[in-house]
């Protein structure tokens, strides 16, 4: 930033002027109280506006005046830029009216706070340090001469503080401090965690306890069920005896019935053997009796020849007669149709076939014909008839013979049918003497059987009274059975039950353990923040503190040796940043040194904390311009003379000195000066 | 024939009140010695006053001793020193010469140095000053000097330069002269600018002599020296040079070590240790790293308050250092790359990465705003950390 102009109206002993400022090293020369430290105060008053306890209104506007305005014209980054600023008096007070900022030719009103805030952007001030603006631009552009001293007489802790702020290593106490917010928390949730986790240990043993529990049901569960097995085996066991016992009796029951049925058996065999006995006995005299029937001598051959012979007769003849039989019948026909054909043809006109008329000779043809054929038929008829009865006569003889015949056939075959029942009886003896044997046989086998059964119903005689002992047995088994599944089924719901209970207390472990880790973490954060973090903070503000003190200390050094050239005294910073002199290798006071050694003291105080500050804060656009306010009162000649040296060192683009020593004039590159006449301040 | 040597005056030297008048106490006495002891006259080896153009009150006091003398006809023959000297040519030595009051033998004539007589007792002298930062010493080559080595009267050359062939080894790193730069042949070398006493005759050169300041200059000088002092010469066939102490205030020092003490104990013990003070000059000298605490938390009021009756008393605490900035090596990198390279080296013993500690600097660097509840701004600053530590 460098300043190319301003214009005053009514501020302080200002009524209406305007003062250009070149580059370059800028003297304001006047008398005391010719209003060179008046645009100071406007240049500042137009950056930031009224500032609380360093630049108020009532002592910018002009006594008796009810408005003012300051109009600075700065350089930033080669941009031009206007800054206009009103001053109302009211009956309150004096108070700031609205502000203008223009940059690139755009006008913008804007509230003092708003212009204020602009232009702190405009010269690239950090955020964090926007709230100590008015510090800084203090520390490093301007510092009024009545503060130039003061900085080192101030309260050192105070100092010590304003440095902290302006060097920004406030930043690690404030963060160590506000750690504390972070650590509270952490605290807080220890507590809650720890409160939450307290019985975590008692859970955990409870927790084993149950498990040992849920062993030992388990185990008592595994035995009830290992009981059960034996006993459902045992008692599947029993009812398998039962069952057998039970089949025993019945087979019993079957034996003994079967041997019923084999005595009832017997009994029948018995009888039927007595009965083909009889029947034996019966057919041996019949087999006698026919026996002397059969025995009679018979030609059945030669008869059955005769009737074949007489039969073959009886069928040639009879085949015959069919035959006379048959044609007289035809010849009846034929002498019937000959008749009617001449009965016909005598009164038949026209022909029936050809519808032709018939005439009458041929009428007498056909009735003469068929009178012959008549007489032939009747002939042959008379003849016929004849030999047809010759032949039925004959026939009814040979049936008469074949009759007779027949009889004898007839008496054979009974004789040959006694024959066969001799046979039969004879087979019949035979098969009745077989049942005989063959019932015999049975008998003897159902004897056997009815022996084996008896045998067997003798060994299973005790079957009941074992089965009634397996029963009660059973009842046992089955008792037991159902205490023992009662008991399982307590244990398993008591396995139920302790597996929900452990289920449910693992889950509560595990977010009580969840719960622990969270706190273990919180312990080891809230360690982390104190044992290293906030050391680390405290390390780098150390470090960042010993770089700025001895930057500062080594510029402080510089300019104040530069300005005072002499061996005996020397400066140092302490760790507070107090300035220590050291006269002729003692430590002394600020205080003693002389007015001259106070001033160069104060003054390259003042430069260093401007180039540390620049070196800060690198990217600000305020760092090519510093104004210096009387900087060498009480300096003697010599001092002034190496006023220019620093100077030059400085490397500013533009230096504003604010000075009464006419010296300083001989190497300042141009000179404003500043006369009052009648209360009136004006450039010339 | 008798003559006092004094060298390194420093009239004026001393800022603090108290000790300033020791340096015109002890001129004061050294004069009223060799007045005394019936010198013929006086020498003074440069620095006489500890600025060239000394107060007016110092000036007043001074030439009152110096009128003293010259109306007791004890000429005064002097050159300028590397504290009284102005290359301007603006120094009181030559108002007080003007006056009549001293000689300045560093005179030239022709571009050579002449020698200025002693009429009284015809002896020769002539000298050359000392210049700030030693600057003399190269005029030293350009100096002729064979007109003044031929000169065979008693002869007494004055100088303020430092002889390295005789330094002892506390001035080891202070360049100085050779021996062979001074003019062969004096039977007398009055030397100043190096604060120790020494006398001792050298071949081809004659009696070299320093006798140190006349009052300690400095701290250091207190300690060491406890007094000034300066030489009263017979200067007859045999060179006898006196050194007389000018023991004006009883100088009592006293060291102390910090190391591994609070200030607090340091003052403790600063008050318990420190018994011969009455009307004596007390210098405390502490050295070492304090435990805890910066060394302005040390109640040095106390102690002038304990002692006032002391003369006066002066501490060093040059080499006192706090804890804190005493086991840092200096950096010379920016304070953004400090506090970068701090946290990347610190990674080692963190549990977290650098990027949860940038943004856990960069979320704690808040200030409450204005008007902000307590509780708001703990919120603001809490609700950032809690995702960042993935807190419940």
């Amino acid at each position: 930033m460098l300043i190319k102009n301003i214009k005053l109206e009514n501020i302080r002993s200002y009524v209406k002027e305007e003062v250009s400022f070149p580059e370059g090293i800028i003297l304001l020369s006047g008398d005391i109280g010719s209003g060179k430290t008046t645009l100071l105060l406007a240049i500042e008053f137009a950056l930031f506006g009224i500032t609380r306890g360093e630049v108020s209104g009532s002592a910018l506007l002009r006594n008796g005046c009810d408005s003012g305005s300051v109009t600075l014209s700065l350089i930033i980054n080669n941009k031009e830029i206007f800054i206009k600023r009103f001053l109302k008096r009211s009956t309150i007070g004096v108070n700031q009216g609205s502000c203008y900022l223009t940059i690139d030719d755009v006008t913008k009103e804007l509230t003092p706070n708003e212009l204020k805030q602009r232009v702190l952007e405009l010269l690239n001030y950090p955020n964090e340090y926007l709230t100590k603006k008015s510090m800084i631009y203090r520390y490093t552009i301007y510092t009024p001469q009545d503060e130039m001293k003061s900085i080192l007489l101030n309260d050192k802790s105070l100092r010590l503080e304003t440095l902290r702020k302006v060097f920004n290593i406030d930043k690690y106490k404030r963060i160590v401090e506000n750690s504390k917010v972070l650590v509270y928390e952490l605290k807080s949730k220890k507590r809650e965690y720890a409160a939450f986790i307290y019985d975590l240990e008692d859970k955990k043993v409870k927790l084993d306890s149950m498990k040992s529990e849920l062993f030992i049901i388990n185990d008592k569960l595994k035995q009830s069920n290992r009981k059960l097995n034996i006993n459902t085996k045992e008692l599947l066991d029993k009812k398998l005896l039962i069952k057998a016992h039970e089949d025993n009796i019945s087979k019993l029951k079957n034996i003994k019935m079967d041997i019923e049925i084999i005595l009832s058996k017997i009994k029948y065999k018995e009888e039927h053997k007595n009965k083909i006995s009889l029947s034996l006995r019966d057919l041996v005299y019949q087999i006698n009796i026919l026996s002397i029937a059969v025995n009679i001598d018979f030609d059945i051959v030669s008869l059955k020849n005769s009737i074949n012979d007489i039969n073959s007769d009886i069928l040639k003849k009879e085949l015959y007669f069919k035959d006379i039989t048959k044609r007289l019948t035809e010849l009846s026909t034929k002498k019937q149709h000959s008749e009617s054909i001449k009965n016909k043809v005598l009164t038949l006109d026209n022909c029936p076939m050809c519808e032709q008329q018939v005439n009458h000779n041929h009428k007498i043809f056909i009735s003469d014909r068929e009178s012959k054929i008549i007489e032939n038929i009747s002939n042959e008829l008379v003849n016929l008839s004849k030999s047809e009865s010759l032949i039925e006569q004959g026939i009814i003889k040979l049936k008469k013979d074949l009759e007779a015949l027949r009889i004898k056939e007839k008496e054979y075959s009974i004789v040959l049918l006694k024959k066969e029942d001799l046979v039969n009886k004879n087979l019949l003896k035979e098969q009745i003497n077989n049942d005989f044997l063959i019932i015999e046989k049975e008998l003897s086998e159902l004897n056997s059987s009815k022996l084996l059964l008896e045998k067997e119903v003798s060994s299973l005689i005790s079957i009941e009274q074992l089965y009634e002992i397996e029963k009660e047995a059973l009842d046992f088994l089955q008792n037991n059975q159902r205490v023992i599944e009662i008991e399982k089924v307590k244990l398993e719901k008591d396995l139920e039950s302790s597996n929900r209970f452990i289920e449910d207390l693992t889950l509560e472990i595990a977010l009580k353990e969840k719960k622990k880790q969270k706190l273990t973490y919180y312990i080891s954060l809230q360690d982390w923040i104190e044992q290293f973090f906030n050391p680390l903070m405290v390390n780098i503000e150390r470090k960042v503190m010993l770089k700025l003190h001895t930057d500062f200390n080594a510029l402080f050094q510089k300019w104040f040796s530069s300005l005072m050239n002499i061996d005996t005294i020397k400066v140092r910073l302490d760790e507070e940043f107090t300035p220590i002199i050291d006269q002729n290798g003692f430590d002394t006071e600020y205080e003693n040194l002389s007015g001259g050694e106070k001033t160069a003291c104060a003054l390259a105080y003042r430069l260093s904390l401007n180039q540390i500050i620049n070196s800060l804060l690198s990217s600000i656009n305020a760092n090519d311009l510093i104004i210096l306010d009387e900087p060498t009162d009480g300096f003697s000649s010599d001092q002034l003379d190496r006023m220019r040296p620093v100077l030059e060192e400085l490397d500013m683009k533009q230096i504003i000195i604010v000075s009464h020593e006419n010296k300083i004039e001989t190497f300042a590159d141009n000179v404003i000066r500043i006369k009052k006449n009648n209360h009136v301040s004006s450039i010339g | 024939m008798k003559f006092a040597h004094l060298s390194d005056c420093h009239i004026g030297g001393w800022h603090e009140y108290n000790l300033r008048s020791l340096n015109l106490k002890s001129f004061q006495k050294a004069i009223e010695l060799s007045i005394n002891e019936h010198v013929d006259f006086i020498l003074i080896s440069g620095d006489l006053f500890d600025t060239s153009l000394p107060s007016i009150d110092v000036l007043k006091e001074t030439a009152f001793i110096l009128k003293n003398l010259s109306n007791l006809n004890i000429p005064v023959y002097l050159i300028p020193g590397s504290h009284d000297f102005s290359v301007s040519g603006k120094t009181m030595l030559d108002v007080l010469e003007n006056a009549g009051l001293v000689v300045n033998v560093m005179k030239f004539e022709d571009d050579k140095l002449k020698f200025t007589i002693d009429n009284k007792t015809n002896i020769y002298l002539s000298g050359f000053y000392g210049k700030k930062g030693s600057l003399e010493h190269s005029e030293y080559v350009d100096l002729v000097k064979s007109h003044l080595e031929f000169n065979t009267n008693k002869k007494i050359f004055l100088f303020h330069s430092l002889i390295k062939d005789i330094k002892p080894n506390y001035f080891e790193n202070v360049e100085g002269i050779s021996i062979s730069a001074l003019p062969k042949g004096f039977d007398y070398y009055a030397g100043g600018h190096p604060h120790f006493v020494y006398g001792q005759h050298h071949e081809d050169y004659g009696f070299i002599a320093y006798p140190g300041p006349i009052f300690p200059n400095n701290f250091d000088e207190l300690e060491k020296l406890k007094h000034g002092g300066f030489f009263i010469v017979n200067f007859d066939d045999k060179i006898e040079a006196k050194h007389i102490a000018l023991d004006i205030v009883k100088v009592v020092s006293y060291n102390f070590n910090a190391d591994n003490k609070t200030p607090q104990k340091l003052e403790q013990e600063l008050l318990s240790s420190i018994k011969d003070f009455e009307n004596n000059i007390i210098t405390i000298r502490i050295e070492g790293v304090l435990e805890s605490g910066k060394t302005s938390d040390i109640n040095f009021k106390l102690l002038n308050e304990r002692f006032k009756s002391a003369y006066c008393i002066l501490k060093n605490t040059y080499k006192l250092k706090s804890k804190e900035f005493d086991d840092l090596e200096i950096d010379t990198r920016s304070v953004n790359d400090i506090e970068a390279s701090l946290i990347k080296s610190s990674l080692v013993q963190s549990k977290f990465s650098e990027v949860i500690i940038n943004n856990l600097v960069s979320y704690l660097d808040k200030e409450r705003f204005e008007g902000e509840k307590i509780s708001d701004f703990e919120l603001r600053i809490f609700s950032d950390i809690k995702k960042l530590f993935e807190i419940d």
